[in-house]
Protein backbone atom coordinates (compact mmCIF):
# COMPACT_ATOMS: atom_id res chain seq x y z
CA UNK A 1 0.00 0.00 0.00
CA UNK A 2 2.90 2.30 0.82
CA UNK A 3 4.39 1.99 -2.59
CA UNK A 4 0.93 2.74 -4.06
CA UNK A 5 0.72 5.89 -2.00
CA UNK A 6 4.22 6.98 -3.07
CA UNK A 7 3.34 6.43 -6.72
CA UNK A 8 0.08 8.36 -6.33
CA UNK A 9 1.79 11.25 -4.50
CA UNK A 10 4.37 11.52 -7.21
CA UNK A 11 1.95 11.40 -10.14
CA UNK A 12 -1.28 12.91 -8.78
CA UNK A 13 -0.39 15.28 -5.92
CA UNK A 14 -3.66 17.29 -6.12
CA UNK A 15 -5.86 14.25 -6.28
CA UNK A 16 -4.05 12.75 -3.35
CA UNK A 17 -4.62 15.80 -1.21
CA UNK A 18 -8.38 15.63 -1.60
CA UNK A 19 -8.80 11.89 -1.78
CA UNK A 20 -8.72 9.40 0.87
CA UNK A 21 -6.93 6.16 0.52
CA UNK A 22 -9.89 4.28 -0.87
CA UNK A 23 -10.06 6.56 -3.93
CA UNK A 24 -6.56 5.70 -5.12
CA UNK A 25 -7.79 2.77 -7.13
CA UNK A 26 -10.21 5.11 -8.89
CA UNK A 27 -7.31 7.43 -9.83
CA UNK A 28 -5.47 4.52 -11.44
CA UNK A 29 -8.54 3.76 -13.50
CA UNK A 30 -8.44 7.35 -14.71
CA UNK A 31 -4.89 6.78 -15.94
CA UNK A 32 -5.80 3.72 -17.93
CA UNK A 33 -9.32 4.37 -19.17
CA UNK A 34 -9.79 8.07 -18.53
CA UNK A 35 -12.47 9.85 -20.60
CA UNK A 36 -12.16 13.29 -19.09
CA UNK A 37 -10.09 14.98 -16.47
CA UNK A 38 -11.69 17.05 -13.88
CA UNK A 39 -10.42 20.22 -15.67
CA UNK A 40 -12.71 19.29 -18.55
CA UNK A 41 -9.82 18.30 -20.84
CA UNK A 42 -10.25 14.98 -22.63
CA UNK A 43 -7.59 12.52 -21.70
CA UNK A 44 -6.78 9.49 -23.81
CA UNK A 45 -4.73 6.56 -22.89
CA UNK A 46 -1.87 5.75 -25.24
CA UNK A 47 -3.64 2.66 -26.52
CA UNK A 48 -6.67 4.71 -27.63
CA UNK A 49 -4.48 7.32 -29.25
CA UNK A 50 -2.55 4.59 -31.01
CA UNK A 51 -5.76 2.92 -32.19
CA UNK A 52 -7.20 6.20 -33.49
CA UNK A 53 -4.04 7.15 -35.41
CA UNK A 54 -3.55 3.73 -36.96
CA UNK A 55 -7.29 3.32 -37.57
CA UNK A 56 -7.37 6.70 -39.29
CA UNK A 57 -4.37 5.75 -41.39
CA UNK A 58 -6.05 2.47 -42.41
CA UNK A 59 -9.29 4.23 -43.34
CA UNK A 60 -7.36 6.88 -45.28
CA UNK A 61 -5.42 4.19 -47.18
CA UNK A 62 -8.61 2.23 -47.85
CA UNK A 63 -10.39 5.31 -49.24
CA UNK A 64 -7.30 6.29 -51.25
CA UNK A 65 -7.05 2.78 -52.71
CA UNK A 66 -10.79 2.68 -53.48
CA UNK A 67 -10.64 6.03 -55.29
CA UNK A 68 -7.56 4.91 -57.25
CA UNK A 69 -9.20 1.59 -58.20
CA UNK A 70 -12.39 3.34 -59.33
CA UNK A 71 -10.24 5.77 -61.37
CA UNK A 72 -8.34 2.84 -62.86
CA UNK A 73 -11.63 1.17 -63.74
CA UNK A 74 -12.88 4.31 -65.47
CA UNK A 75 -9.62 4.73 -67.38
CA UNK A 76 -9.72 1.07 -68.37
CA UNK A 77 -13.27 1.44 -69.62
CA UNK A 78 -12.38 4.60 -71.59
CA UNK A 79 -9.31 3.03 -73.20
CA UNK A 80 -11.18 -0.19 -74.00
CA UNK A 81 -14.00 1.78 -75.65
CA UNK A 82 -11.50 3.84 -77.67
CA UNK A 83 -9.67 0.70 -78.79
CA UNK A 84 -12.96 -1.03 -79.63
CA UNK A 85 -14.04 1.93 -81.75
CA UNK A 86 -10.80 1.59 -83.69
CA UNK A 87 -11.36 -2.13 -84.14
CA UNK A 88 -14.95 -1.86 -85.34
CA UNK A 89 -13.73 0.56 -87.98
CA UNK A 90 -11.71 -2.24 -89.65
CA UNK A 91 -14.66 -3.69 -91.59
CA UNK A 92 -15.26 -0.24 -93.09
CA UNK A 93 -12.16 -0.79 -95.22
CA UNK A 94 -14.13 -1.60 -98.31
CA UNK A 95 -12.94 -2.29 -101.78
CA UNK A 96 -15.36 -1.03 -104.37
CA UNK A 97 -18.54 -0.37 -102.47
CA UNK A 98 -19.68 3.21 -102.64
CA UNK A 99 -20.22 3.52 -98.93
CA UNK A 100 -20.88 1.43 -95.88
CA UNK A 101 -22.46 2.39 -92.60
CA UNK A 102 -22.53 0.95 -89.12
CA UNK A 103 -23.49 2.12 -85.66
CA UNK A 104 -22.59 1.29 -82.11
CA UNK A 105 -24.19 1.93 -78.74
CA UNK A 106 -22.40 2.72 -75.54
CA UNK A 107 -23.87 1.93 -72.11
CA UNK A 108 -23.39 5.43 -70.76
CA UNK A 109 -23.28 8.99 -72.13
CA UNK A 110 -19.93 9.19 -73.92
CA UNK A 111 -17.71 11.84 -75.46
CA UNK A 112 -15.33 10.77 -78.20
CA UNK A 113 -12.37 13.09 -78.62
CA UNK A 114 -11.07 12.94 -82.17
CA UNK A 115 -7.57 14.28 -82.58
CA UNK A 116 -5.04 14.03 -85.35
CA UNK A 117 -1.26 14.23 -85.39
CA UNK A 118 0.22 14.61 -88.87
CA UNK A 119 3.81 14.45 -87.62
CA UNK A 120 3.74 11.11 -85.80
CA UNK A 121 5.63 8.50 -87.84
CA UNK A 122 5.44 8.33 -91.63
CA UNK A 123 1.68 8.62 -91.94
CA UNK A 124 0.68 10.63 -88.88
CA UNK A 125 -1.87 9.26 -86.45
CA UNK A 126 -5.58 9.28 -85.86
CA UNK A 127 -5.98 9.65 -82.11
CA UNK A 128 -9.13 8.67 -80.24
CA UNK A 129 -9.79 9.14 -76.56
CA UNK A 130 -13.02 8.59 -74.72
CA UNK A 131 -14.63 10.16 -71.70
CA UNK A 132 -17.68 8.62 -70.06
CA UNK A 133 -20.20 10.06 -67.66
CA UNK A 134 -20.19 8.30 -64.30
CA UNK A 135 -22.39 9.51 -61.43
CA UNK A 136 -23.02 12.76 -63.30
CA UNK A 137 -19.31 13.47 -63.75
CA UNK A 138 -17.26 13.19 -66.94
CA UNK A 139 -14.09 11.13 -66.63
CA UNK A 140 -10.83 12.67 -67.83
CA UNK A 141 -10.00 11.58 -71.39
CA UNK A 142 -6.72 9.81 -70.67
CA UNK A 143 -4.55 7.33 -72.56
CA UNK A 144 -5.49 8.13 -76.15
CA UNK A 145 -5.35 5.33 -78.69
CA UNK A 146 -3.60 5.99 -82.01
CA UNK A 147 -4.15 4.43 -85.45
CA UNK A 148 -1.92 5.09 -88.46
CA UNK A 149 -4.29 3.61 -91.05
CA UNK A 150 -7.53 5.40 -90.19
CA UNK A 151 -8.93 8.81 -91.09
CA UNK A 152 -11.91 9.85 -89.00
CA UNK A 153 -13.78 13.07 -89.68
CA UNK A 154 -16.05 14.40 -86.96
CA UNK A 155 -16.73 17.23 -84.56
CA UNK A 156 -14.48 17.34 -81.54
CA UNK A 157 -15.64 16.12 -79.07
CA UNK A 158 -18.63 14.24 -80.30
CA UNK A 159 -21.14 13.31 -77.64
CA UNK A 160 -23.97 10.79 -77.39
CA UNK A 161 -25.08 7.28 -76.52
CA UNK A 162 -25.35 6.03 -80.07
CA UNK A 163 -22.74 6.72 -82.71
CA UNK A 164 -23.04 6.30 -86.46
CA UNK A 165 -20.11 5.62 -88.72
CA UNK A 166 -20.06 5.52 -92.48
CA UNK A 167 -17.24 5.54 -94.93
CA UNK A 168 -16.45 6.51 -98.47
CA UNK A 169 -13.42 5.51 -100.51
CA UNK A 170 -11.11 8.29 -101.61
CA UNK A 171 -9.52 7.86 -105.02
CA UNK A 172 -6.84 10.27 -106.14
CA UNK A 173 -6.25 8.84 -108.77
CA UNK A 174 -5.84 5.37 -107.22
CA UNK A 175 -7.70 4.31 -104.10
CA UNK A 176 -5.99 5.94 -101.14
CA UNK A 177 -8.13 5.11 -98.13
CA UNK A 178 -11.64 4.82 -96.83
CA UNK A 179 -12.53 8.08 -95.15
CA UNK A 180 -14.61 7.51 -92.04
CA UNK A 181 -17.33 9.93 -90.93
CA UNK A 182 -18.47 9.80 -87.34
CA UNK A 183 -21.74 11.32 -86.11
CA UNK A 184 -23.82 10.81 -82.99
CA UNK A 185 -27.50 10.71 -82.06
CA UNK A 186 -27.21 14.25 -80.67
CA UNK A 187 -27.07 16.01 -84.08
CA UNK A 188 -29.08 15.72 -87.28
CA UNK A 189 -27.64 16.77 -90.64
CA UNK A 190 -30.00 18.09 -93.28
CA UNK A 191 -29.08 17.52 -96.97
CA UNK A 192 -32.46 18.67 -98.28
CA UNK A 193 -30.90 21.29 -100.53
CA UNK A 194 -28.35 19.01 -102.13
CA UNK A 195 -28.79 18.92 -105.93
CA UNK A 196 -30.19 15.69 -107.30
CA UNK A 197 -27.17 13.48 -107.87
CA UNK A 198 -25.70 10.07 -107.21
CA UNK A 199 -24.32 11.43 -103.97
CA UNK A 200 -27.79 12.49 -102.78
CA UNK A 201 -29.09 9.00 -103.60
CA UNK A 202 -26.16 7.55 -101.72
CA UNK A 203 -26.88 9.67 -98.65
CA UNK A 204 -30.56 8.75 -98.97
CA UNK A 205 -29.60 5.08 -98.94
CA UNK A 206 -27.37 5.60 -95.92
CA UNK A 207 -30.15 7.44 -94.06
CA UNK A 208 -32.16 4.22 -93.72
CA UNK A 209 -29.55 2.91 -91.29
CA UNK A 210 -28.43 6.34 -90.10
CA UNK A 211 -31.55 8.44 -89.35
CA UNK A 212 -29.35 11.42 -88.47
CA UNK A 213 -28.67 11.98 -92.17
CA UNK A 214 -31.80 13.55 -93.58
CA UNK A 215 -32.53 14.31 -97.21
CA UNK A 216 -36.15 15.41 -96.67
CA UNK A 217 -38.43 16.55 -93.82
CA UNK A 218 -35.49 17.82 -91.83
CA UNK A 219 -35.92 18.37 -88.11
CA UNK A 220 -35.91 21.97 -86.87
CA UNK A 221 -32.66 21.73 -84.96
CA UNK A 222 -30.77 19.94 -87.70
CA UNK A 223 -27.54 21.29 -89.13
CA UNK A 224 -28.50 22.67 -92.53
CA UNK A 225 -26.07 21.96 -95.35
CA UNK A 226 -26.52 24.33 -98.30
CA UNK A 227 -25.13 23.92 -101.82
CA UNK A 228 -24.27 26.71 -104.21
CA UNK A 229 -26.29 29.88 -103.78
CA UNK A 230 -29.07 28.49 -101.58
CA UNK A 231 -31.30 30.95 -99.79
CA UNK A 232 -32.19 30.61 -96.13
CA UNK A 233 -30.24 29.72 -93.02
CA UNK A 234 -27.14 27.64 -93.61
CA UNK A 235 -24.93 26.11 -90.97
CA UNK A 236 -22.60 24.62 -93.55
CA UNK A 237 -22.21 26.09 -97.05
CA UNK A 238 -20.70 24.11 -99.92
CA UNK A 239 -19.35 26.11 -102.87
CA UNK A 240 -18.25 24.25 -105.95
CA UNK A 241 -19.42 21.31 -108.01
CA UNK A 242 -20.09 17.83 -106.73
CA UNK A 243 -17.24 15.40 -107.38
CA UNK A 244 -15.01 18.32 -108.38
CA UNK A 245 -12.98 20.83 -106.41
CA UNK A 246 -14.53 23.50 -104.19
CA UNK A 247 -14.68 24.63 -100.62
CA UNK A 248 -16.88 24.18 -97.59
CA UNK A 249 -17.57 27.09 -95.24
CA UNK A 250 -18.35 26.24 -91.65
CA UNK A 251 -18.17 28.38 -88.52
CA UNK A 252 -16.64 31.15 -90.62
CA UNK A 253 -13.76 28.95 -91.79
CA UNK A 254 -13.04 27.56 -95.24
CA UNK A 255 -11.93 24.04 -96.05
CA UNK A 256 -11.00 23.17 -99.63
CA UNK A 257 -11.98 19.80 -101.05
CA UNK A 258 -11.48 17.74 -104.16
CA UNK A 259 -14.02 15.04 -104.82
CA UNK A 260 -17.12 13.92 -102.92
CA UNK A 261 -15.31 11.97 -100.21
CA UNK A 262 -13.39 15.04 -99.05
CA UNK A 263 -16.44 17.28 -99.42
CA UNK A 264 -18.42 15.11 -96.99
CA UNK A 265 -15.37 15.02 -94.74
CA UNK A 266 -15.31 18.82 -94.61
CA UNK A 267 -19.06 18.94 -93.83
CA UNK A 268 -18.74 16.67 -90.80
CA UNK A 269 -15.39 17.79 -89.57
CA UNK A 270 -13.78 20.67 -87.73
CA UNK A 271 -11.22 22.66 -89.70
CA UNK A 272 -8.28 21.66 -87.52
CA UNK A 273 -9.04 17.95 -87.86
CA UNK A 274 -9.80 18.28 -91.58
CA UNK A 275 -6.52 20.05 -92.37
CA UNK A 276 -4.51 17.54 -90.37
CA UNK A 277 -6.23 14.54 -91.97
CA UNK A 278 -5.69 16.02 -95.45
CA UNK A 279 -1.95 16.24 -94.73
CA UNK A 280 -1.97 12.61 -93.53
CA UNK A 281 -3.87 11.51 -96.64
CA UNK A 282 -1.32 13.30 -98.84
CA UNK A 283 1.47 11.36 -97.12
CA UNK A 284 -0.37 8.13 -97.90
CA UNK A 285 -0.88 9.21 -101.54
CA UNK A 286 2.83 9.96 -101.76
CA UNK A 287 3.75 6.55 -100.39
CA UNK A 288 1.29 4.70 -102.64
CA UNK A 289 2.59 6.59 -105.68
CA UNK A 290 6.10 5.32 -104.87
CA UNK A 291 4.77 1.76 -104.54
CA UNK A 292 3.05 2.06 -107.93
CA UNK A 293 6.22 3.46 -109.50
CA UNK A 294 8.14 0.42 -108.24
CA UNK A 295 5.38 -1.85 -109.47
CA UNK A 296 5.70 -0.26 -112.91
CA UNK A 297 9.44 -1.10 -112.90
CA UNK A 298 8.65 -4.67 -111.84
CA UNK A 299 6.01 -5.39 -114.46
CA UNK A 300 8.08 -3.79 -117.18
CA UNK A 301 10.22 -6.98 -116.97
CA UNK A 302 7.13 -8.86 -118.14
CA UNK A 303 6.71 -6.68 -121.18
CA UNK A 304 4.52 -4.08 -119.50
CA UNK A 305 6.78 -1.11 -120.22
CA UNK A 306 4.61 1.63 -118.76
CA UNK A 307 7.30 4.32 -118.61
CA UNK A 308 5.17 5.80 -115.91
CA UNK A 309 7.56 5.71 -112.96
CA UNK A 310 8.97 9.25 -113.19
CA UNK A 311 5.49 10.83 -113.37
CA UNK A 312 4.46 8.90 -110.30
CA UNK A 313 7.59 9.96 -108.43
CA UNK A 314 6.85 13.60 -109.26
CA UNK A 315 3.26 13.12 -108.10
CA UNK A 316 4.54 11.57 -104.85
CA UNK A 317 6.80 14.58 -104.33
CA UNK A 318 3.97 17.07 -104.94
CA UNK A 319 1.55 15.23 -102.65
CA UNK A 320 4.16 14.92 -99.91
CA UNK A 321 4.71 18.68 -100.01
CA UNK A 322 1.07 19.67 -99.40
CA UNK A 323 0.74 21.79 -96.28
CA UNK A 324 -2.87 22.94 -96.53
CA UNK A 325 -6.15 21.86 -98.08
CA UNK A 326 -6.08 25.01 -100.24
CA UNK A 327 -3.37 23.30 -102.38
CA UNK A 328 -5.52 20.24 -103.01
CA UNK A 329 -6.73 21.48 -106.38
CA UNK A 330 -3.27 21.04 -107.91
CA UNK A 331 -3.15 17.44 -106.68
CA UNK A 332 -6.52 16.77 -108.25
CA UNK A 333 -5.34 18.14 -111.60
CA UNK A 334 -2.22 15.93 -111.48
CA UNK A 335 -4.33 12.96 -110.45
CA UNK A 336 -6.60 13.42 -113.47
CA UNK A 337 -3.60 13.37 -115.83
CA UNK A 338 -2.23 10.21 -114.16
CA UNK A 339 -5.63 8.53 -114.34
CA UNK A 340 -5.86 9.20 -118.07
CA UNK A 341 -2.36 7.79 -118.62
CA UNK A 342 -3.23 4.71 -116.56
CA UNK A 343 -6.46 4.11 -118.48
CA UNK A 344 -4.48 4.20 -121.74
CA UNK A 345 -2.17 1.42 -120.53
CA UNK A 346 -4.88 -1.17 -121.13
CA UNK A 347 -3.94 -4.55 -119.66
CA UNK A 348 -0.78 -3.10 -118.18
CA UNK A 349 -2.63 -0.55 -116.05
CA UNK A 350 -1.17 -0.13 -112.60
CA UNK A 351 -4.35 0.32 -110.54
CA UNK B 1 1.36 -2.26 -9.29
CA UNK B 2 3.77 -4.35 -11.29
CA UNK B 3 0.92 -6.61 -12.32
CA UNK B 4 -1.23 -3.63 -13.46
CA UNK B 5 1.66 -2.28 -15.62
CA UNK B 6 1.96 -5.65 -17.28
CA UNK B 7 -1.78 -5.66 -17.98
CA UNK B 8 -1.46 -2.22 -19.57
CA UNK B 9 1.47 -3.31 -21.73
CA UNK B 10 -0.38 -6.42 -22.71
CA UNK B 11 -3.41 -4.40 -23.79
CA UNK B 12 -1.26 -2.07 -25.94
CA UNK B 13 0.42 -5.12 -27.42
CA UNK B 14 -2.96 -6.71 -28.08
CA UNK B 15 -4.16 -3.54 -29.77
CA UNK B 16 -0.96 -3.26 -31.82
CA UNK B 17 -1.20 -6.88 -32.96
CA UNK B 18 -4.84 -6.42 -33.80
CA UNK B 19 -4.09 -3.28 -35.82
CA UNK B 20 -1.22 -4.98 -37.63
CA UNK B 21 -3.53 -7.90 -38.39
CA UNK B 22 -6.26 -5.57 -39.67
CA UNK B 23 -3.70 -3.62 -41.77
CA UNK B 24 -2.30 -6.86 -43.21
CA UNK B 25 -5.81 -8.04 -43.97
CA UNK B 26 -6.62 -4.87 -45.88
CA UNK B 27 -3.27 -4.95 -47.68
CA UNK B 28 -3.87 -8.56 -48.75
CA UNK B 29 -7.41 -7.80 -49.89
CA UNK B 30 -6.12 -4.75 -51.77
CA UNK B 31 -3.38 -6.78 -53.43
CA UNK B 32 -5.89 -9.46 -54.40
CA UNK B 33 -8.18 -6.84 -55.94
CA UNK B 34 -5.28 -5.24 -57.82
CA UNK B 35 -3.99 -8.58 -59.14
CA UNK B 36 -7.53 -9.44 -60.29
CA UNK B 37 -7.95 -6.02 -61.92
CA UNK B 38 -4.60 -6.14 -63.70
CA UNK B 39 -5.10 -9.67 -64.96
CA UNK B 40 -8.45 -8.49 -66.32
CA UNK B 41 -6.76 -5.57 -68.09
CA UNK B 42 -4.14 -7.89 -69.59
CA UNK B 43 -6.83 -10.30 -70.82
CA UNK B 44 -8.81 -7.45 -72.29
CA UNK B 45 -5.74 -6.02 -74.05
CA UNK B 46 -4.93 -9.43 -75.56
CA UNK B 47 -8.55 -9.98 -76.59
CA UNK B 48 -8.60 -6.60 -78.33
CA UNK B 49 -5.32 -7.38 -80.08
CA UNK B 50 -6.78 -10.71 -81.20
CA UNK B 51 -9.99 -9.07 -82.44
CA UNK B 52 -7.98 -6.49 -84.35
CA UNK B 53 -5.93 -9.22 -86.06
CA UNK B 54 -9.09 -11.18 -86.89
CA UNK B 55 -10.88 -8.22 -88.48
CA UNK B 56 -7.69 -7.08 -90.17
CA UNK B 57 -7.26 -10.53 -91.74
CA UNK B 58 -10.74 -10.36 -93.23
CA UNK B 59 -10.37 -6.86 -94.63
CA UNK B 60 -6.71 -6.10 -95.26
CA UNK B 61 -6.86 -7.67 -98.72
CA UNK B 62 -9.10 -4.79 -99.78
CA UNK B 63 -6.84 -2.03 -98.52
CA UNK B 64 -5.05 0.08 -101.19
CA UNK B 65 -1.59 -1.38 -100.50
CA UNK B 66 -2.81 -4.94 -101.25
CA UNK B 67 -5.91 -4.89 -103.43
CA UNK B 68 -5.88 -5.81 -107.11
CA UNK B 69 -8.08 -2.85 -108.01
CA UNK B 70 -8.88 -2.67 -111.70
CA UNK B 71 -5.32 -3.65 -112.63
CA UNK B 72 -5.96 -7.37 -112.37
CA UNK B 73 -9.45 -8.18 -113.56
CA UNK B 74 -12.42 -6.01 -112.85
CA UNK B 75 -12.28 -5.05 -109.22
CA UNK B 76 -12.48 -8.36 -107.42
CA UNK B 77 -12.79 -8.42 -103.64
CA UNK B 78 -10.32 -10.48 -101.60
CA UNK B 79 -7.83 -10.29 -104.44
CA UNK B 80 -4.29 -9.19 -103.69
CA UNK B 81 -1.81 -7.80 -106.20
CA UNK B 82 1.47 -9.67 -105.63
CA UNK B 83 3.40 -7.19 -107.80
CA UNK B 84 2.24 -4.34 -105.60
CA UNK B 85 2.91 -6.27 -102.38
CA UNK B 86 6.50 -6.98 -103.34
CA UNK B 87 6.92 -3.26 -104.10
CA UNK B 88 5.39 -2.59 -100.69
CA UNK B 89 7.89 -4.99 -99.08
CA UNK B 90 10.62 -2.89 -100.63
CA UNK B 91 9.24 0.15 -98.77
CA UNK B 92 8.13 -1.66 -95.64
CA UNK B 93 10.16 0.47 -93.21
CA UNK B 94 7.57 3.22 -93.69
CA UNK B 95 4.78 0.84 -92.82
CA UNK B 96 6.09 -0.47 -89.53
CA UNK B 97 3.25 -0.28 -86.96
CA UNK B 98 0.87 0.87 -89.71
CA UNK B 99 -1.53 -2.04 -89.09
CA UNK B 100 -0.95 -2.08 -85.34
CA UNK B 101 2.10 -2.49 -83.19
CA UNK B 102 3.79 -5.89 -83.38
CA UNK B 103 1.52 -6.99 -86.19
CA UNK B 104 2.90 -8.75 -89.24
CA UNK B 105 1.27 -9.62 -92.54
CA UNK B 106 2.26 -12.62 -94.65
CA UNK B 107 0.86 -13.50 -98.07
CA UNK B 108 1.31 -17.12 -99.04
CA UNK B 109 0.39 -18.96 -102.23
CA UNK B 110 -1.07 -22.31 -101.17
CA UNK B 111 -2.23 -23.77 -104.47
CA UNK B 112 -0.59 -25.06 -106.64
CA UNK B 113 1.38 -26.54 -103.74
CA UNK B 114 5.10 -25.90 -103.92
CA UNK B 115 8.00 -25.82 -101.50
CA UNK B 116 7.84 -22.59 -99.48
CA UNK B 117 10.26 -19.96 -100.72
CA UNK B 118 10.33 -16.47 -99.29
CA UNK B 119 10.14 -13.61 -101.78
CA UNK B 120 12.57 -10.73 -102.09
CA UNK B 121 12.69 -8.05 -104.76
CA UNK B 122 15.57 -10.03 -106.35
CA UNK B 123 13.98 -13.51 -106.59
CA UNK B 124 10.40 -12.40 -107.35
CA UNK B 125 8.31 -14.01 -108.95
CA UNK B 126 10.07 -17.36 -108.36
CA UNK B 127 8.77 -17.61 -104.81
CA UNK B 128 5.51 -18.09 -102.96
CA UNK B 129 5.72 -16.43 -99.52
CA UNK B 130 5.82 -12.65 -99.00
CA UNK B 131 6.62 -11.95 -95.37
CA UNK B 132 6.13 -8.21 -95.19
CA UNK B 133 7.81 -7.32 -91.92
CA UNK B 134 10.00 -10.43 -91.82
CA UNK B 135 8.91 -11.18 -88.25
CA UNK B 136 7.76 -14.46 -86.76
CA UNK B 137 4.94 -13.56 -84.42
CA UNK B 138 2.86 -16.04 -82.44
CA UNK B 139 -0.91 -15.51 -82.73
CA UNK B 140 -2.29 -15.70 -86.26
CA UNK B 141 -5.52 -15.19 -88.17
CA UNK B 142 -5.85 -15.81 -91.87
CA UNK B 143 -8.18 -15.44 -94.77
CA UNK B 144 -8.25 -17.02 -98.21
CA UNK B 145 -7.46 -14.67 -101.08
CA UNK B 146 -6.56 -14.79 -104.77
CA UNK B 147 -2.94 -13.86 -105.25
CA UNK B 148 -2.66 -12.29 -108.70
CA UNK B 149 0.23 -10.96 -110.78
CA UNK B 150 1.10 -10.04 -114.35
CA UNK B 151 2.80 -12.83 -116.30
CA UNK B 152 4.17 -13.03 -119.78
CA UNK B 153 4.04 -16.20 -121.81
CA UNK B 154 5.28 -16.18 -125.38
CA UNK B 155 4.85 -12.42 -125.52
CA UNK B 156 1.27 -12.55 -124.25
CA UNK B 157 0.67 -10.66 -121.05
CA UNK B 158 -1.97 -12.14 -118.81
CA UNK B 159 -3.17 -12.04 -115.20
CA UNK B 160 -2.10 -15.12 -113.25
CA UNK B 161 -4.15 -15.76 -110.13
CA UNK B 162 -3.50 -18.48 -107.56
CA UNK B 163 -5.15 -19.50 -104.33
CA UNK B 164 -3.45 -18.01 -101.32
CA UNK B 165 -3.79 -17.01 -97.72
CA UNK B 166 -3.24 -13.66 -96.13
CA UNK B 167 -2.04 -14.20 -92.59
CA UNK B 168 -2.12 -11.50 -89.95
CA UNK B 169 -0.02 -12.34 -86.92
CA UNK B 170 0.09 -10.41 -83.70
CA UNK B 171 2.04 -10.62 -80.51
CA UNK B 172 0.51 -11.06 -77.08
CA UNK B 173 2.36 -8.44 -75.14
CA UNK B 174 1.71 -9.87 -71.67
Amino acid sequence: MKSKEKFAKKNFPRKLQTSHEGNLQGNYKKINYAKSSKDGVLEFSFSWLFAIIIGGAIIFLAIFAAVKIIGLGNTQSDVTTAREIGIILNPLESSFTTGTTTSFDVPTETRIYNACDDLDGNFGKEIISVSQKNLGKWSEPENPVGFSNKYIFSENPIEGKKFYIFSKPLEMPFKVADLIYLTSDSKDYCFEEMPESDLKNEIGALSSSNPKLQIENCSQNSIKVCFGSSSGVCNVAVSGFLDEAGYVEKNGEQMSYAGNALMIAAIFSEKEIYECQVKRIMKRISSLAIIYSEKSKLISKNGCGTNFGSELINFARTAGGITSSSQINSIMENAKVLEDTNQNLGECRLW
Amino acid sequence: MVIRNKFGQLKIQQMAFMLIAVTLFFVLVGMFVLVYKFSDIKNQANTLREQNAMLLATKIANSPEFSCGMALGSGKTNCVDADKIIALKNNIKKYEDFWGSNTNVVVKTIYPKEKEKECTFANYPDCNVINLLGKNISGTYSNFVSVCKKENENGIIYDKCELGRIIVSYENQF
